[in-house]
Order: structure tokens, then sequence, then C-alpha cells
């Protein structure tokens, strides 16, 4: 039998290691074992539809939808085979009283009616959603407050000068003496328990489909742990001794989480009946995110539709448009982000009609957990809400903008947002970040 | 010596498309500095960029290179796009932006993404037309998940810049710094000491006919 020399037994180690380390190497590879795709506000605007979108097409007019920009972020979300998307609300204009009309005899009077308003602009919102359905990317919907909640709109109705659309009268209240009596309430925007069915009719059968969605997962990922309960006693009314907050109408179907593998999403309500606007369910999510946790859950992403903390761009000059609207709202935020950071979960919202990714809160003191992150993805249509005329605007703030989230055998989630601007041009990679597996 | 000469004369006819040949820069945007994430331009099956390029004088394309970069390289290794090239915009059959007509591909080029860098088919000889043409980087339908982008701010700015986005063809775009792309296009010309041989040669064969005439 041969023996190696010591310097023959080093050149032989040697090249062991080199193979060794190449064929490490090829294994380093990471994929993507899930991806999903979030945005949100894609309806049009009937008196103030962005100027860069003028004329309106006849469609637009009508059902009330930015179709261009819409259909384009469709059809890239497709193309990127997304498996997921999450729609985080503000897919119709609604804003109305969700009640049958009173004069059902009056053939006009039906078809003017809230009610048929907001499930002719649904069912327009579906027609095209159902193409992603068809090609692989199961569509989840959010509610927001365009679906939820009703604005008081006293005026005659009138047609639009600018836009050529129909502008309904809205009474969300009762109309007492010519005044309503939710018109002074919350700004004149409250949910409302039949709006909130409206939503649930039109959008229902999506949430959760618990045998299409199963089918159309990658990687041999499961669906389970679909939680559709109401659970509005848990959080509602969110304040105690305002007389205008009581308790909710159910929250079946409007907030619920399930789990697709060792991912847990959960969709909140942030504008809920009884006068519990601009909140977040800080308790059932506590409680949801507590058993998504025992179960061996490593990711967790919270879809929504108003912003935790307003980004404030240039122009906005602070206003608050999120949970943060005024000191009962804020503390609520505060409690809602504090369960967001404990479980390193991602925060997905919309309703500023731009794009921001952020940090908005540092990590805790002593925390071992990275700051967790609020990506606004309010920019799949809707007409922008950063001014062209604004100085100091950040380049994608008038970008429709989406965002493709996957997430990779190794733990690794990588976030990166797409965006075209409002003349239609090249899609662009315009942010990206890393979350790392802890 | 009759064989000699036919031998000479078929021997400098194979030559003369392989003489060794120098390569010219037909259009260089030169290398882009912008970001891989920020405002590069997203490559997906849904959006492709194409930018033009333009001949003098009918030429032989050697190469067509485009700087092409991923933001997620570990997914993107070994996933394929095509290169592919576009017919003069003098001709309505050609890539005509905002024309809905189908457009003419000239040629199309699958590559597989390695690494960041210049990417492209060489070692072509394409002749082409003196005109306008485009070059596009475009998505497999079949692809998987994409992180392939390609980097804009380059120095050299194209005379035109054209975007697919799932239509039915591609549609102007300004061709300003943030959309226009890294495109590098080389022609093959003959190099100087090749085409003295190859003349020596043929003069050497006219002087040997010549002297068997006489």
């Amino acid at each position: 039998m041969q023996t190696l020399t010591p310097r023959g037994a080093r050149v032989a180690c040697a090249i062991a290691m080199a193979i060794a380390s190449t064929l490490a190497g090829a294994q380093t590879t990471d994929t993507v074992v899930l991806s999903f795709a979030t945005v949100g506000d894609s309806r049009q605007d009937n008196a103030k539809p962005d100027p860069s979108q003028l004329p309106l097409t006849g469609q637009d007019k009508i059902w009330l939808q930015n179709t261009k920009a819409f259909g384009r972020i469709l059809r890239e979300i497709a193309a990127k085979k997304a498996n997921l998307l999450f729609f985080n609300g503000d897919m119709v204009l609604g804003y109305g009283n969700a009640s049958p009309s009173s004069n059902v005899s009056d053939v006009n009077s039906v078809i003017n009616s809230d009610l048929v308003r907001f499930y002719t602009e649904y069912a327009y919102w579906r027609g095209m959603a159902a193409t992603l359905m068809e090609t692989g990317t199961y569509v989840v919907p959010v509610p927001g407050n365009h679906e939820t909640q009703c604005r008081t709109a006293l005026a005659a109705p009138s047609i639009n000068a600018t836009t050529g659309v129909y502008v309904p009268q809205v009474v969300c209240g009762t109309l007492v003496n010519g005044v309503d009596t939710l018109g002074s309430v919350n700004g004149g925007k409250n949910a409302l328990a039949q709006n909130e069915n409206a939503f649930r009719a039109n959008m229902g059968d999506l949430i959760i489909d618990q045998s299409r969605l199963p089918a159309m997962l990658p990687n041999g990922l499961t669906l389970a742990n679909v939680d559709l309960s109401d659970h509005a006693s848990l959080d509602y009314p969110f304040i105690s001794g305002n007389a205008n907050v009581t308790a909710a109408a159910p929250q079946n179907q409007l907030s619920f989480s399930f789990d697709v593998g060792t991912t847990h999403f959960a969709v909140i309500n942030n504008d809920v009946s009884g006068g519990n606007d601009n909140t977040a369910p800080v308790n059932w999510l506590t409680a949801d995110f507590a058993a998504a946790r025992q179960r061996g859950a490593t990711n967790f992403f919270v879809f929504g539709h108003k912003p935790a903390y307003t980004y404030n761009y240039a122009g906005n000059g602070g206003a608050a448009a999120g949970l943060d609207a005024n000191a009962y709202t804020t503390a609520n935020r505060d409690a809602f982000w504090a369960v967001i950071q404990a479980y390193n979960a991602t925060y997905f919202c919309g309703h500023q009609h731009t794009f921001n990714m952020s940090q908005p809160q540092p990590a805790p003191s002593g925390s071992a957990l990275p700051a967790a992150w609020q990506v606004v993805v309010g920019s799949g249509g809707s007409p922008f809400d950063p001014k062209s005329s604004a100085s100091g605007l950040a380049p994608t703030d008038r970008d429709y903008a989406y965002a493709i989230v996957n997430v990779y055998q190794s733990g690794n989630v990588v976030i990166s947002a797409y965006g075209f601007t409002s003349a239609y041009g090249p899609t662009k990679l315009i942010a990206q970040t890393t979350l790392a597996p802890l | 010596m009759k064989t000699a000469l036919t031998a000479l004369t078929l021997a400098l006819a194979a030559a003369l498309p392989v003489a060794a040949q120098a390569q010219t820069t037909v259009f260089n945007t030169g290398t882009p500095v912008g970001p891989v994430v920020g405002n590069s331009i997203g490559i997906d099956p849904q959006d492709w960029i194409a930018e033009s390029f333009t001949l003098t004088q009918a030429t032989t394309i050697s190469s067509i290179m485009a700087y092409v970069a991923s933001s997620q390289p570990s997914t993107d290794i070994g996933q394929t796009y095509t290169i592919a090239l576009y017919g003069s915009r003098s001709s309505k059959a050609g890539l005509v932006p905002n024309y809905s007509g189908p457009a003419s591909q000239l040629d199309a080029f699958s590559q597989t993404y390695e690494v960041d860098g210049w990417s492209g088919p060489s070692g072509l000889s394409l002749n082409l037309a003196a005109g306008s043409y485009f070059v596009a980087v475009e998505a497999d339908a079949n692809d998987g998940v994409l992180n392939l982008v390609v980097p804009n701010g380059v120095s050299t700015l194209p005379s035109a810049v054209a975007q697919y986005n799932g239509g039915n063809s591609y549609v102007a775009d300004p061709a300003i710094a943030s959309d226009a792309f890294g495109l590098r296009v080389t022609a093959a010309v003959p190099e100087p000491s090749s085409l003295a041989l190859l003349l020596a040669g043929l003069g050497l064969t006219a002087v040997i006919v010549r002297r068997r005439r006489g």
C-alpha cells in the first residue's frame, strides 16, 4: 500500500477542499418558495382625478377605475408569477350608503342608488382581478375606507364639470331638517354596517376560498388555520365613554388570517362600523399572532388600508392620514405597532396615493429585532396625493407602484417595489430591502 | 501547374471571408452607472426595453452587447432572457414605436444570466443595410421569478428608446438618461494587413496567369 508524503497529503487536502468549496458554492443558490404581490387604491375619482390622467376614458367615467394603470400593474404581477396578490383596499370609489333604495318602484332611483353604484364598481374591479386568478395569482381583498365608509355629501346630484361623472347626493345617517346626523361625526366619513355587508357580498367568495387557494400554492405549501370568525367583541368599541363610538357589526371576512406554510398572513379592517374608524384590531391581532407563533410561524405579514404612520411627502404639510388621525386612534396605533414590532412583522397598506417604504420607529432599546417596516403602496391608479406642482418630491412619489415579496428557502424575505410614472414610462425597480431570518 | 493555380485561387476565395478582422464600435452608450436598485429598468415577460443605433452604411455586425444586472443574483443565475434585433425604423415593418402592426424581428439571441455586466451574442456575421435599428432586452414568457434589470445612467444617449408593457407593440419613450440602458454594438472590418495579403495573393495569381499566357 502506498502512502502519501506530507507534501502530497497537503496537496491532496487542498484539492479536496477546493472541490468541496466549489460544490458547496454550487449549492448556495437560494430559491423562492413563496411570492406575493401587494398594492392598493386603484379607484378613480369622480370629482378630483389626477390631471395627468385627463381626459378620463368613457369606461373609467362609468366604472370609476384607473383601468390603464391598474391593468398594467395586474399584467406585471402576473408576469412576475406572484402566488398571491393582497389588494389593500379602495378598489371602488364607493363612499356611499349601501342601503337599498328608498324608492324601489322608480328605475332611475334604483340605478342611481348608492347600493347599485357599489355593486357595479365592485363588479368591474372583480372582472379585472379575475384575469389574475386565472393565471395563477390568488387575489386577497382588504377592505378600505372607500368600501366601508360613507361620506356625507348633501349637495344636489350633479355632473362634475371636469370629469363629466355623476356626483350623487349621499346621506350616511338620517336626514333631520336637512342635516345628516353623521355629517359632523368623524369629518363626515363613517364606516357603516351595510357597507361592510356590501364588501362581504362582493368579495366574500375570495375570503378565503379553501379550494381555489390551496390549488394555486407552489412548492407543496399548504393552506392552514384559516380564521374567518367574528372577533369584533375583542376590540370594539375601541375607546369607552365616547357617545360616537359603539360596538361594531360582525367583522368576519373583514379582519381575518391564515397560514401558508410557516408564513402567517393577517388582514385587518381599519375603518370599522360603530364609529371605530382609523383603528386596528390590536387585541385580536395579539392573540392571533401568539397562536401562529405557537404553531411555528416564522414570517408575519399584515395588510390593512391605512398607514400606521402617515408618510409626510412634500406638500402634505404634516397632515395625519392614517391610524395617527387623532389622539385616541394614535394610542391604538402605538399598541398596534408594538405587536408588529414584537413579531418582526411587516405592515403593508395604502390609502395614501403614493409609494413609500420606511422603518417608522427604531427598534426598541435592547431588542434583538430590527425595526419593523411599513410599506405604503396606495399607488394602484388613484389620483396621486403628492401634486406635480409640489417642490421637493421624491422621484417615486408620483409613480404607480406595487411591491413583490419573495420568501426564500433560506428564510430571507426580499421586498422589491416596482413603479412607473404617470406618463407610463418603463417599469423600474424603485426600492428593495432584505429581511433576514431571525 | 493548372492544378496549383486552381488550388491557389480556391484558397484565396476561402480566405476572403475569414481574413483577420478588426472590431470597430458602431454604437456604445458607455457602461451605465445607474444603481441596480432605485431606478433601473425592470425586465420581466411584460416589461421589455429597446433602444436604437444607426448605421450610416452597410455593415457586418459582429456583436450586440447589453448591460444586464440582477437585484437578486442568487435567484437569477441560470435564468434566460433574450437580446433581440429589430429592423430599420425607416421601414414600417420594423420596430416603430407606437406602430401597432407586427414588428419585424431580424434576429433573437437567447442569453443566460450568470453575472452582472455586458452580455450578448458575439462572433456574428449579420449583414445590415444602412438605417436605424433597435436592440431589445426581453424576458421569455415562461421565465420563473425574475429580478433582472438594465441599469440606466449612460454617458452616450441613443437616438430613441422604446418600451413594451405587454401590449401589441413597443411605444416610444423619451431618450433620456433615466430610460436608456447600456448598449454596445460592434462591427467586423478586415484588418489592413489582411487586405494587403489578400491583394498580394490576387496579384500573384494574376502574374501566374499572365506568364502562362505569355
